[in-house]
């Protein structure tokens, strides 16, 4: 994810800073590009301190600079609920605050769509595996002596709780070595673990997510392989305050 | 008042830019889609 506004490197930075923002925000202090993209806000006077913002919106783009959805409508202002605001419109996280490793199989990411999770508030736990080419997982089932790709979350019970993991589909692959076909991920495999939160004391979670996998190619299975990855996540009351911004 | 703007459409090809982060480093939209989708918030301020 990116964010452009008119604002100066040093005001994205405090406030990167402040929020704990990890992912870009772009200055484009002359309006250039939201100029360029017919978004400046012309109902704001030239010599207003305002001018220069956009009608704000955001938009997806795919891996050859198409755009495949876009989304105009209430004003965006970034804070902790945009991420939550992103998820729902485009099934998607904002890559807030997470943790990544290099497996040697590929790099893994994890993150929550956000950093906080209040009572009953669903939070979306999202697992990347990039897998290399011509490399795989398995998934289930599995005949005896393989290693199905297999997720479990470890958190304290009176905070946090897992409502579902969700795997993404599987390929039924025919292996030549053991003249067998077996269900496996490929690529960029994507887990989706929709938590839910229990408690409104301010904890730091600490939630870790427990991996076992073993990547395999057409002819050889490596070393399979237990990964725990330990991600950011408090837990807090409902704020209510915020409701009246 | 007209109907707000919002850009370019669904199916267009957006040209590649290259503005500064917080950090001052330069960030080029083509670096970023690379090999996976990016989602591009336009917002008003990070002040207001």
């Amino acid at each position: 994810m990116i964010a452009i506004s008119p604002d100066s490197q040093q005001i994205l930075k405090r406030f990167a800073d402040r929020y704990g923002i990890d992912y870009p925000l772009l200055s484009d202090a002359d309006s250039r590009v939201i100029r360029a993209w017919g978004l400046l806000n012309e109902d704001i006077e030239p010599d207003h301190k305002h001018y220069g913002v956009p009608h704000p919106g955001m938009y997806l783009v795919d891996a050859e600079g198409v755009i495949f959805d876009k989304h105009f409508g209430p004003d965006y202002r970034i804070r902790e609920s945009v991420a939550n605001a992103v998820q729902e419109r485009f099934g998607l996280a904002a890559g807030h605050d997470g943790t990544r490793l290099d497996s040697g199989h590929g790099e893994i990411r994890a993150w929550f769509a956000a950093p906080i999770i209040r009572p009953q508030q669903l939070n979306l736990l999202t697992i990347e595996i990039d897998l290399p080419r011509g490399e795989h997982l398995y998934g289930e089932p599995l005949p005896e002596g393989y290693i199905p790709l297999h997720i479990e979350i470890e958190a304290d019970v009176d905070h946090l709780v897992v409502d579902e993991i969700r795997y993404p589909e599987t390929r039924m692959l025919h292996l030549p070595v053991i003249d067998e076909r077996l269900p496996v991920y490929e690529g960029l495999v994507t887990i989706k673990i929709l938590c839910r939160g229990l408690s409104a004391e301010e904890v730091d979670i600490q939630p870790i997510v427990h991996i076992s996998m073993q990547a395999c190619d057409e002819t050889v299975c490596h070393t399979p392989q237990f990964l725990q990855l330990k991600l950011p996540l408090q837990s807090a009351p409902h704020d209510w305050d915020s409701l009246d911004e | 008042m007209t109907a707000r703007p919002t850009g370019p459409a669904i199916g267009a090809a957006v040209d590649d830019f290259e503005l500064n982060d917080q950090w001052g480093q330069p960030v080029r939209l083509s670096t970023v889609t690379g090999r996976r989708r990016a989602l591009i918030l336009f917002y008003r301020s990070a002040s207001w």
